[in-house]
């Protein structure tokens, strides 16, 4: 690949936070202050987990645009966890809010069970939480100690493997919560348990004020 | 929607330019590379005329090893691409004594170049002095934890095959194993066809060549 096309990649990654900025300030600034009604839904705990790992994973992203940078990160576990930062933390968290929202609203009835959105939400939550904490800062190290001549590959390549066992448990966690919400799902749409709501208001996690006006 | 061509001007705009940035322009700029001869002499600076053509590509068993290659999913664990010297530690690694350019992936249908080092780069495998030998590399596939105790690589002793020792003692191809993970008395360990063209594969990436643009340091 010529050596300009990188150049001018590192400055449209850079150019990047522009807008990734102005999204976030637009998201964050609607929830700021209204962290009750936050804990209170399904939807919008996915949703604003879901934006604030947008807003890190894109700023991440561009910085590691940088050659500086790349030069850490490139061929290690960091750019494996960036990927699921993108893919996971963001996108995934999102569509199962919008499926928090959306499923209720055509079949017409309430999620059978709280507890097990609760443990849906922490359990993935958590878990790819771990995941993130363990590519991110062993793919780092790894990438100081591959540049590191000093350092034989066999000694980089057993430094890495703490953070690879901390991510196989991440994956449990995630599994768990990925039971949960199934269990939940076929349980609402199949056997059609959950209470029936002709109205199509929300499922809450807790009562949310006042007759529960506020979020919907 | 009053301001559709508007939009669809400017999303084609944003398209069409970075199509021709990426596509056109690179495939302009190294689309009409060739196979040379020439290396340029580090001494002298001059531009010298040699016999091989280079870059060479892998041939006959060699080539086959390729399919092996990217079959077994080797891609996922070892790249081929060497950074230049000064550019993290390829260089002082042994990876290969100069960096990889576009000139030494022109010849291969399918580039395997790699994005994750959980092993090291095997651009210059072939060339480096622990790993140049048929025998090295069976034993490494067939039990890597006997070369290198810590090592995560997985055994590819599937591509092997056990065999009761002939009358005329054991086969010349047999793997020289250690104690540990040699097979009962009276049986050898044999590498399948397969694991020949692998270690063949292996055997040919070699980047110890010089190129006009690329002189080794």
């Amino acid at each position: 690949m010529p050596a300009w096309i990188i150049t001018v990649a590192v400055v449209a990654s850079l150019l990047m936070v522009m807008p990734v900025v102005v999204t976030a300030i637009n998201l964050h600034m609607t929830v700021w202050g209204l962290f009750r009604h936050v804990l209170a839904s399904p939807t919008l705990l996915f949703v604003v987990f879901g934006s604030i790992s947008y807003t890190l994973v894109s700023l991440i992203g561009s910085t590691m645009a940088l050659r500086s940078v790349n030069e850490v990160t490139h061929f290690t576990h960091f750019t494996v966890g960036h990927a699921h930062h993108g893919v996971y933390a963001f996108f995934t968290m999102i569509m199962f809010g919008a499926i928090y929202f959306i499923v209720p609203r055509l079949v017409y009835r309430e999620w059978p069970s709280s507890a097990l959105i609760k443990c849906h939400f922490y359990m993935t939550a958590g878990g790819i939480t771990i995941m993130l904490l363990a590519l991110h800062i062993g793919g780092w190290q790894q990438g100081l100690n591959l540049n590191n001549a000093n350092l034989d590959f066999i000694e980089v390549v057993k430094r890495t493997i703490p953070w690879l066992h901390a991510r196989s448990v991440s994956g449990v966690l995630i599994a768990i919560g990925h039971v949960a919400f199934a269990i939940n799902f076929f349980w609402m749409v199949v056997a059609r348990h959950g209470r029936e709501d002709t109205e199509g208001g929300p499922t809450l996690l807790q009562s949310d004020g006042p007759a529960g006006e506020g979020v919907r | 929607m009053k301001s559709f061509p508007v939009v669809f001007c400017g999303i084609f705009i944003a398209l069409a330019l970075s199509w021709s940035g990426l596509i056109y322009v690179s495939h302009h700029q190294l689309g009409g590379l060739e196979p040379v001869t020439e290396f340029l002499d580090p001494e002298t600076g001059e531009s010298i005329k040699g016999e091989q053509v280079y870059p060479r590509v892998p041939l006959g068993q060699a080539e086959q090893g390729k399919q092996v290659y990217i079959s077994e999913g080797c891609m996922y664990c070892h790249t081929q691409q060497v950074r230049r010297k000064g550019y993290g530690s390829d260089y002082e690694r042994g990876w290969g004594q100069r960096q990889s350019v576009p000139r030494d992936y022109i010849r291969q249908e399918r580039v395997l170049l790699g994005t994750m080092r959980t092993g090291p780069d095997l651009m210059n495998v072939g060339d480096r002095p622990i790993s140049s030998t048929r025998e090295w590399h069976h034993l490494h596939l067939y039990d890597p934890r006997s070369v290198n105790a810590d090592s995560i690589m997985p055994s590819f002793s599937f591509l092997y095959k056990k065999q009761k020792i002939g009358r005329n003692g054991p086969s010349a191809n047999a793997v020289q194993l250690n104690p540990e993970s040699a097979p009962e008395a009276g049986y050898e360990i044999v590498p399948t066809e397969r694991a020949e063209a692998l270690v063949s594969y292996l055997l040919s990436l070699s980047l110890s060549y010089n190129l006009p643009e690329a002189p080794l340091e």
